[in-house]
């Protein structure tokens, strides 16, 4: 045989499986021990996380707050957008020197408690007690049941902003390169969230539920720097200075609500609903797999998170109505 | 939004299907490289260990990421180098190949063998370009990224060896 490009490509074997497996499992078994360290979080921890970002991008106030006018500003959400937490900042974050519930507990005043949730024998009810149609998908997967409904009521929160300790917490995540200036100090802003509705499907042995809550309202003086605040906030999310500086210019922060995708998560994409750009976020990192999509619809916000791979998620998210 | 960006935000590696892709290309760049199964997989091994301990470094913008696995790759090939002391001299094999041997004769049962000795003769440089190109299946864009040398120069290197292993053929 001559020497040609068949020839020299014919050395090419495959891997024994039994070595591939090997190192497969072992590789899976470093990603499951460091993600331990950081786990998928809990509900809870997950919007600390939020909540930690919506804090630092609290409210730009012009400097002569006394003349500050208020306007309602009602955020439509019409996108939402995923962006992975880099490891070192989500360490960062748990390090003992932030104490970051203390400061979230600090600055963010409750003046409206939901209360906890409650039970509701029907969607009908969960609708009234609620205040708005509650929607419901119209495709279930196989010998999905609708199992629990829940409601946890309006919430109304108070956010001072605190310039000395938040620029503080950037230098400990290692964020050098921007920081709240000194004349937001002193400022207030509000949020109110109306009450929350779940659906909780049984399935498999486990459990599929759907979120929804009509856009929350924010109260803020005129003049906010939502490109500025939305910058810190990605730069606490991970990206560097350039990346950061550039996506908040060209993102509008009125319509996009950005997600924290925590490091644990097996990937995470943008996926259209109804004409809407969501995320969606998968773990595969211990059985069953569980996936989550966060999307915006007409008037409000849902999330779908279930044992199941996504195109079936995909398809329900698409079916509510 | 930048394009760059977009794809930093919107997709994450499935790391399953990386591994599943990525690793006869690294296998097969060892096997190129060094030529024993065993001493293969462990450097495989090894490359994937380090890569997956770095694999939230990785920046898309930067690399494509197999170009990134195999410069971790490349990396690791160096490291094992410097440890190894080859057997045979490269002109003592040449030598004995030469006079007929019964290591001559085993290479010629099959024309992959005997391949697999013609690239052990060549130089560090030309056998870990061809190891690149034909085990890892990178092409010169890809390998002169991985190398740090030009995509010319690579293709230069790469036409010459593969002449100097026709013309010993």
């Amino acid at each position: 045989m001559s020497m040609n490009d068949d020839l020299l490509y014919s050395l090419q074997r495959s891997p024994d499986p039994a070595f591939a497996r090997t190192l497969g499992d072992r590789l899976h078994a470093r990603a499951s021990a460091e993600r331990s360290r950081l786990a998928w979080p809990g509900r809870r921890s997950l919007f600390a996380i939020a909540a930690a970002i919506i804090v630092a991008v609290a409210f730009a106030f012009p400097a002569v707050r006394a003349s500050a006018e208020s306007f309602l500003a009602l955020f439509r959400v019409t996108r939402v957008i995923g962006v992975r937490l880099a490891d070192r900042n989500v360490a960062g974050m748990v390090q003992p020197q932030l104490d970051l519930p203390h400061l979230i507990d600090q600055h963010v005043q409750t003046i409206l408690d939901p209360g906890p949730p409650i039970d509701l024998l029907s969607v009908g009810d969960a609708s009234s007690a609620a205040g708005y149609t509650v929607a419901q998908p119209t495709i279930v997967p196989d010998g999905a049941l609708l199992d629990r409904i829940r409601m946890q009521g309006p919430r109304a929160v108070r956010v001072i902003v605190d310039v000395d300790p938040i620029n503080e917490a950037l230098r400990a995540l290692g964020i050098r390169d921007v920081e709240l200036p000194r004349e937001l100090d002193g400022g207030i802003g509000f949020i109110r969230t109306r009450a929350i509705v779940a659906l909780t499907y049984q399935y498999r042995k486990t459990q599929l539920t759907l979120f929804q809550t009509p856009m929350p309202e924010m109260t803020m003086p005129a003049g906010v720097d939502l490109a500025r605040l939305g910058e810190i906030a990605l730069r606490i999310a991970g990206l560097s200075a350039n990346d950061a500086r550039q996506m908040a210019q060209r993102m509008d922060w009125r319509s996009t609500l950005l997600v924290p995708v925590p490091p644990a998560a097996t990937s995470f994409r943008q996926v259209d609903i109804d004409g809407r750009e969501g995320v969606l976020v998968e773990s595969k990192a211990h059985a069953p797999y569980r996936s989550l999509v966060l999307w915006p619809g007409r008037d409000r916000v849902f999330a779908l998170e279930g044992p199941m791979e996504s195109t079936a998620l995909l398809q329900m998210a698409q079916s509510i109505r | 939004m930048p394009g760059r960006l977009a794809r930093w935000i919107a997709t994450e590696p499935d790391w399953d299907a990386v591994y599943a892709e990525q690793l006869p290309r690294v296998y097969n760049f060892f096997r190129y490289r060094f030529g024993d199964s065993a001493d293969a997989e462990d450097l495989t091994a090894r490359t994937f260990e380090r890569a997956w301990s770095a694999r939230h470094r990785y920046r898309r913008d930067l690399a494509a990421f197999s170009t990134w696995l195999l410069t971790i790759a490349r990396n690791v090939a160096t490291d094992h180098f410097r440890r190894m002391r080859p057997t045979v001299p490269l002109d003592a094999a040449a030598h004995v190949a030469a006079d007929g041997t019964p290591e001559l004769k085993a290479a010629q049962r099959s024309d992959a063998d005997r391949l697999a000795m013609l690239l052990a003769q060549l130089p560090e440089r030309e056998r870990e370009l061809l190891s690149l190109k034909y085990g890892a299946g990178m092409n010169n864009r890809a390998i002169a990224r991985a190398t740090g040398l030009s995509e010319s120069n690579v293709g230069t290197i790469v036409h010459r060896a593969v002449e100097t292993l026709r013309g010993r053929w």
